[in-house]
């Protein structure tokens, strides 16, 4: 796979799961720059540069978001709803990673403006498929807008 | 009797009395005399009278003339002029007319044998007036005046005879006046006894139209009557009958005129029926009885009847009226009189009739007194108001103000006083009746305090029951998301290890990892099923009609797909549809499908089958393969969520596939039954709605 040097943002609180995606995104050689924000608020926080992230670069926007649904502080939700309201984040991918396949969950994702929704199996082998996927797809076949 | 008191008065005060009489009924229109007979009565007197005055008028002047003893002729019209004033007496009207006649002629041969001499004119005179003495009986009156005149006339020219003298022409004329005056009050009496004959013929002639008019009117009457008329002589045959009566009992009229009264009658027996024609008379007797008809049937009849003697013989006169319908809804009316009591007695609501106006209860029925706790003897005769039944005044006025409106209320919630002192909750109705002839209110109450406590319960678990929900709805959540994080870690870090480490590990560390990766996948598998039963629990149904074959297809297909070195055969039938939720008859056809699929994976020419029989008009659907099979010893537990009758080895599975099955079936409605064998393929059978 392409390496490229653009940000990934995980939104996490799960450490082991953070950990599980990184070694996921490093077994299908996605070499991005991966920052985790451990909760909603956290989230953001980075994306708008304030807080304990007012340093950042506001223009360095991730090239994709992998939203976890059940967060501290402010749920994935939510965190989305502000991204999409936001015209600096509007059209940021952002791809929903969960352990829920509860169906409203999956509705209330793709109506609050998720591009994909991904549910994270327990065997780790096809989770690293899932990732594979999903960076092949959104970092490299798909065509962003700006 | 008083006719022989009046005779009493002397001669002169009755001739008098007489002349007068016939002078008023001469001067008077003959309609008003009061009686015929007694006008002709003054009739005749009268003309008697008349006719002796002027005898002794006339002997009177013969004795003056000639100094004769024309005493004997005198004396012997006298005689029989008295004897015929006797007849008279005596009723003998015709006789007495005879003899006045008689008497003035009878002396006059009797004079000329006694005197040997005979004046030529007097003889001739009375010999000539005999016909005119008869004219009044040949001639009527105005012929009788027109012969009067012309002896009257013929009387006069003897004036101019030779040798008569003034005095013979006074006594001639005298005579012809009296002849005269007798020949016109006779022929007058005669005319007007004419005229009273045939008043009296007309009369009776009237009479005899009216009383045929009569009697058509009564044939009419008796012929037209609803009821069956029969009259009976004394041995009780039919004396005379209507059709009516004949109809009544299927007979002809012919026949019924054969009958008698035993032939017909069935409740009473002959005795007494003998009895009762024996006795019955004109006051009449009135009863009920039974009839029996020709044909054997029986009906109700109400008799009237009167016995009466006619010519010696006693007839029973009977008014037959056929009152089975009036029985039947006598009957008809008692039955629901009896019904409405047995009712209103035995309702297991409380039931009373009280009065339209100051609503005193008149009845009250056994549910009433338990419901409200007041006796019978209590209740009745009180109003409701004295009983303080109604908790609420308020209501009390909303519910009589509905009443008042449309006369009748319909469950109409009101709180009621006990006597007991509770206040319980009922719903009232109430319908206006009429009872004893008064105007009444049946209301109708239902204690409806159990009910309404049972569903302020039934609110509050209901209130519980969505809490309990939401609670699940959360757990489900929970496990949905939390329980799968760890496993994602132990699954994930074991794989790590065996990745990262593979030389620090020997062979049985590494299998010890993949037996927890595989134990935590499972694990996995397990919490996906009983999320997804849980959620078949939930779930709305979305009916609409669904293509079953086509979603086996489809199955099958993908089956192929992921194992595209399996060669199954897979017979579907064509057309199969359902009423259902289509995400759920999926779910169904790919638990048995994929049973179906997994169970023959260790079976020589695998063959799954999906078609459809008939029960009755129902279908039956069944998926039908050749596979492992079951012991049908445990085809009861086949069903119970994580329950399985094959090792874990031999054919994986989470044991909850044929648990979400059934669930799914009974969701529509439907029912699910297996067949199977061990090794010798499984049948599972299932109807939907």
């Amino acid at each position: 796979m392409v390496v490229r040097n653009e940000i990934i943002l995980l939104v996490e609180d799960n450490p082991d799961d953070v950990e599980l995606t990184r070694r996921a995104l490093q077994k299908n050689k996605i070499a991005n720059h991966l920052d985790v924000a451990g909760d909603g608020a956290e989230a953001l926080d980075y994306l708008f540069c304030q807080g304990a992230y007012a340093d950042r670069d506001p223009h360095n926007l991730p090239k994709l978001i992998l939203l976890d649904l059940k967060l501290p502080k402010l749920g994935g939700l939510q965190v989305l709803k502000r991204l999409r309201a936001d015209e600096r984040t509007k059209l940021i991918p952002v791809v929903i990673l969960t352990s829920s396949r509860e169906e409203h969950d999956l509705i209330s994702s793709y109506k609050s403006g998720a591009n994909s929704y991904v549910r994270k199996p327990v065997d780790f082998n096809k989770f690293v498929e899932a990732v594979h996927n999903i960076g092949l797809y959104w970092l490299l076949i798909n065509e962003p807008p700006v | 009797m008083t006719a022989r008191k009046a005779s009493k008065p002397n001669l002169i005060t009755r001739a008098l009395r007489a002349i007068r009489a016939g002078l008023i009924w001469m001067s008077q229109p003959a309609a008003s005399l009061a009686s015929p007979e007694k006008r002709r009565r003054g009739q005749i007197l009268a003309a008697y009278f008349i006719f002796i005055f002027f005898s002794i008028l006339l002997g009177f002047i013969a004795v003056y003339r000639t100094g004769d003893p024309t005493w004997i002729p005198m004396a012997g019209a006298s005689f029989l002029l008295l004897v015929g004033y006797l007849a008279i007496r005596l009723g003998h009207y015709h006789t007495a007319l005879v003899l006045a006649l008689v008497a003035p002629i009878i002396p006059a041969p009797a004079q000329i044998i006694l005197s040997q001499q005979m004046t030529n004119v007097e003889a001739s005179l009375m010999w000539v007036a005999l016909p005119l003495l008869i004219s009044p009986f040949l001639l009527n009156l105005r012929q009788s005046v027109f012969v009067a005149l012309a002896y009257f006339t013929a009387a006069a020219l003897l004036i101019t005879v030779p040798g008569v003298s003034f005095i013979n022409l006074a006594e001639v004329l005298a005579f012809i006046v009296t002849i005269t005056f007798f020949t016109i009050v006779i022929s007058a009496a005669r005319r007007n006894d004419q005229k009273e004959i045939e008043t009296q013929l007309q009369e009776l002639k009237e009479k005899d139209a009216a009383l045929a008019d009569e009697a058509v009117r009564r044939r009419i009457l008796i012929e037209q009557s609803s009821d069956g008329i029969v009259v009976l002589d004394q041995d009780g045959r039919v004396y005379e009958a209507n059709q009516r009566f004949a109809d009544m009992l299927g007979y002809s009229l012919e026949e019924a005129r054969q009958l008698s009264v035993w032939d017909w009658e069935f409740l009473y027996p002959r005795e007494q029926v003998v009895e009762m024609i024996r006795t019955v008379d004109e006051s009449g007797d009135h009863f009920e009885t039974k009839h029996r008809r020709k044909d054997g049937s029986i009906y109700d009849v109400e008799i009237s009847t009167n016995g009466a003697e006619f010519a010696g013989q006693k007839l029973i006169f009977c008014v037959c009226r056929d009152i089975t319908e009036r029985k039947k809804a006598d009957e008809a009316l008692k039955e629901s009189e009896d019904n409405f009591s047995k009712a209103f007695r035995s309702s297991p609501n409380a039931m009373c009739i009280s009065t339209l106006e100051g609503g005193v209860l008149l009845e009250v029925n056994d549910s009433f007194t338990r419901d409200t706790g007041w006796t019978r003897q209590e209740a009745i005769d009180h109003s409701s108001l004295e009983l303080g039944l109604w908790a609420d005044s308020e209501e009390r006025e909303r519910i009589l103000g509905k009443i008042r409106q449309d006369s009748r209320v319909m469950n109409e919630e009101y709180r009621c006083h006990i006597k007991s002192g509770e206040i319980r909750t009922q719903l009232f109705s109430a319908e206006p009746i009429s009872f004893a002839g008064k105007d009444c209110i049946l209301a109708v109450t239902v204690d409806i305090t159990e009910r309404k406590r049972a569903e302020e319960e039934l609110r509050k678990s209901g209130a519980h029951l969505e809490a309990a929900n939401k609670e699940l709805e959360a757990f489900s959540y929970s496990v949905s998301h939390d329980l799968r994080s760890p496993l994602r870690s132990i699954d994930g870090f074991s794989q790590a290890l065996l990745e990262d480490y593979p030389d620090k590990l020997d062979e049985t560390g590494r299998d010890y990892l993949n037996r927890l990766r595989h134990a935590s996948q499972k694990m996995g598998e397990l919490i996906d099923g009983i999320l997804k039963l849980s959620r078949l629990t939930r779930g709305e149904l979305h009916q609409e009609t669904v293509n079953l074959s086509g979603l086996a297809l489809e199955i099958t297909e993908r089956l192929h797909e992921e194992q595209s070195k399996r060669e199954v055969e897979f017979v579907i039938a064509k057309g199969l549809t359902a009423h259902g939720d289509t995400q759920m008859l999926r779910a169904l056809l790919e638990n048995l499908l994929g049973n179906a699929w997994k169970f023959t994976g260790k079976t020589d020419h695998p063959r799954i089958e999906f078609g459809q029989n008939r029960d009755g008009d129902r279908p039956v659907f069944f998926v039908r393969d050749n596979g492992a099979g079951f012991d049908p010893a445990y085809t009861d537990k086949l069903f119970n969520a994580f329950q399985r009758l094959h090792s874990e080895t031999e054919f994986p599975g989470t044991g909850i596939g044929l648990a979400t099955v059934q669930r799914i079936v009974n969701r529509h409605g439907g029912t699910i039954r297996a067949e199977g064998e061990v090794n010798k393929g499984a049948t599972f059978y299932f109807t939907l709605n």
